[in-house]
């Protein structure tokens, strides 16, 4: 079984597109980060509550939906699929981190906010990908000497090939591109194929 | 493919240094959790914790790292073994000390920094790689180590895992309404929420090989690993149990048993109604009958990222030993974990031991250990 690259997603602050469909999209003349949710087409239904998500979390969701969508994965409401999730970043969840332990602070050192709080670990951008998406497989934030999605791929092919999911999702996550990555089994070369970063 | 077997491995937890320290607390039925003083809890519904005796808090290094040296200081690391560094946040006192007292280099708290500290300390050339998946990271990370083995990526990996209780922690776990007012209960009829505990730990994977080439001595084997997502809430988990039921599936899969031959449960068992709940019903989805199943928890509290690496290691004790520790705090266990759980240590020549984690943003992961090897 060859496993390799399938999709492609990109957001900056100002376009978003997608690899293989050839799409790039300029919004930044239009709408903000946060209103780019309610674009026509992008997510195949609303993100719940995503007003409400830290903005490396609407990044990642934004990403998914594209990557997926090259990759020629459907996703519905009321099902879930055996993809995983595996992302790195720079910084970790450090701006999630100083937000609400100085939140908290300000507020006397008596009352901490869950909704901040929820946050504060690196895989939860993730996780609220996961869970909008249906996606159950494996989900674990990575930092290595290098934190590319390109360093993430051996690790998403091992997990596909042992068992661990059917496809997997692999994220770079960063202010300036977010890339995102959609990872699975090929039955032959011309479908797949190898890293070719934007 | 290559066997996976646990060579060397250490353990600090709110009991003391030592595997064995550990051990033996837990045997003896009487809990390391207390009333903490490290800072202010009376805002908190609680101001119970699991500390390790005899670290220092804002002075200095942080909680982790001083649990690191401790626990690292006469390690048998081979120098080319790979680095996996498991934690839930890492040095979270960094991020408490830049608001407090504006102390500290922008990133200090940044878990790549913990990896180097750990990577010196390990005397290891690998860079390494941080392993993060909430109260699963170390989980996560030991099959992530032995599937490098078996897959003779490495011939050995050491999975290095820390987490202390914090302030930071403590007031976030107070207001999702997770703390139990006193000491954790795992599994018992008046369970009420968790009791946040610290620790920090290793352990050496290597190949069965390599193990018998070396003379190593081997504790036992891990075999089997699976990982999933809920994908259901940020918090809470699925309460049907049916995310945590399809890692147990995956992990038996990998490890080539079924599921008759899984002897004892080393669980999560954080004392909430809902973990204990969806445990109980994963449980209940994959075995045909009731297995001896325990938390070390009600001992040495929830020591998040670093929990699956404390059980992994206990499990090897039973091996040893041919005990399955208590259920501390447990008077009544709770309805659907009568024939389960129990408040007494169990006899038991243990051939395979399930151990289970699950954590915020719907993670879960299984592992399977296998008694002897090499």
């Amino acid at each position: 079984m060859k496993i390799d690259v399938l999709g492609r997603g990109w957001l900056t602050p100002s376009e978003y597109g997608s690899d293989r469909l050839g799409l790039s999209v300029e919004y930044a003349s239009r709408t903000t980060l946060r209103g780019l949710g309610k674009e026509e087409g992008l997510f195949a239904y609303p993100v719940k509550n995503f007003g409400r998500f830290e903005p490396m979390s609407q990044r990642a969701c934004y990403v998914t939906a594209l990557a997926m969508r090259d990759a020629g994965l459907d996703y519905s409401r009321d099902r879930k699929q055996d993809i995983g999730l595996l992302g790195t970043d720079l910084y970790g969840c450090e701006q999630a981190d100083l937000a609400f332990f100085r939140d908290y602070v300000e507020s006397g050192r008596t009352l901490a906010r869950a909704n901040l709080f929820i946050y504060t670990l690196p895989s939860s951008p993730l996780a609220e990908a996961a869970v909008h998406f249906g996606l159950q497989g494996p989900l674990v934030y990575l930092r290595g000497d290098e934190p590319t999605a390109k360093s993430l791929i051996a690790f998403a092919r091992r997990m596909i090939a042992e068992g661990q999911a059917e496809y997997m999702v692999v994220y770079e996550l960063s202010e300036t591109l977010d890339r995102c990555l959609v990872v699975g089994p090929v039955e032959n070369t011309s479908k797949g194929d190898s890293w070719n970063a934007r | 493919m290559n066997n996976v077997v646990f060579t060397d491995f250490e353990l600090i937890t709110p009991y003391g240094l030592g595997v064995d320290t550990c051990w033996e607390g837990l045997l003896s039925g009487k809990t390391a959790l207390a009333e903490t003083n490290r800072f202010d809890t009376s805002a908190f519904k609680s101001c119970m914790a699991g500390i390790v005796p005899g670290l220092s808090y804002h002075k200095g290094s942080s909680v982790v790292f001083q649990m690191l040296e401790k626990v690292l200081a006469e390690h048998a690391i081979p120098p080319d073994a790979g680095l996996l560094l498991a934690t839930l946040n890492g040095e979270m006192d960094r991020i408490e000390e830049k608001v407090l007292y504006d102390r500290g280099e922008p990133h200090d708290s940044c878990m790549h920094e913990l990896l180097a500290s750990a990577r010196a300390l390990c005397g290891v050339a690998d860079k390494g790689l941080v392993v993060s998946s909430a109260c699963a990271s170390s989980t996560v990370a030991l099959g992530m180590a032995a599937s490098m083995i078996r897959n003779g990526e490495r011939d050995c990996v050491v999975v290095v895992s820390c987490d202390a209780v914090t302030e930071f922690l403590y007031s976030g776990f107070s207001s999702l309404m997770a703390l139990d007012s006193g000491k954790s209960r795992p599994f018992d009829l008046e369970h009420a929420g968790l009791t946040i505990g610290e620790a920090a730990g290793y352990a050496v994977l290597m190949s069965e090989e390599r193990a018998r080439r070396e003379e190593r001595t081997v504790a036992g084997e891990l075999v089997g690993w699976g990982m999933s997502n809920d994908s259901n809430h940020m918090t809470g988990p699925l309460r049907d149990g049916g995310g945590l039921a399809l890692s147990i599936e995956i992990a038996l899969k990998v490890a080539g048993i079924a599921e008759g031959e899984v002897d004892c449960i080393a669980a999560h068992g954080t004392g909430t109604v809902y973990n204990d709940n969806m445990e109980m019903a994963a449980f209940r989805q994959v075995f045909s009958t009731p297995r001896p199943t325990y938390s070390v928890k009600g001992g040495i509290g929830h020591t998040m990222g670093t929990a699956g690496l404390a059980e992994a290691l206990i499990a090897l004790k039973t091996f040893e030993t041919g005990l399955v520790p208590p259920n501390i705090g447990m008077k009544t266990p709770a309805e659907n974990a009568v024939g389960w759980a129990a408040p007494e240590s169990v006899a038991m020549e243990a051939s395979h031991i399930l151990s289970t984690n699950a954590g915020f943003g719907g993670v879960n992961a299984s592992l399977v250990l296998r008694k002897g090897g090499a």
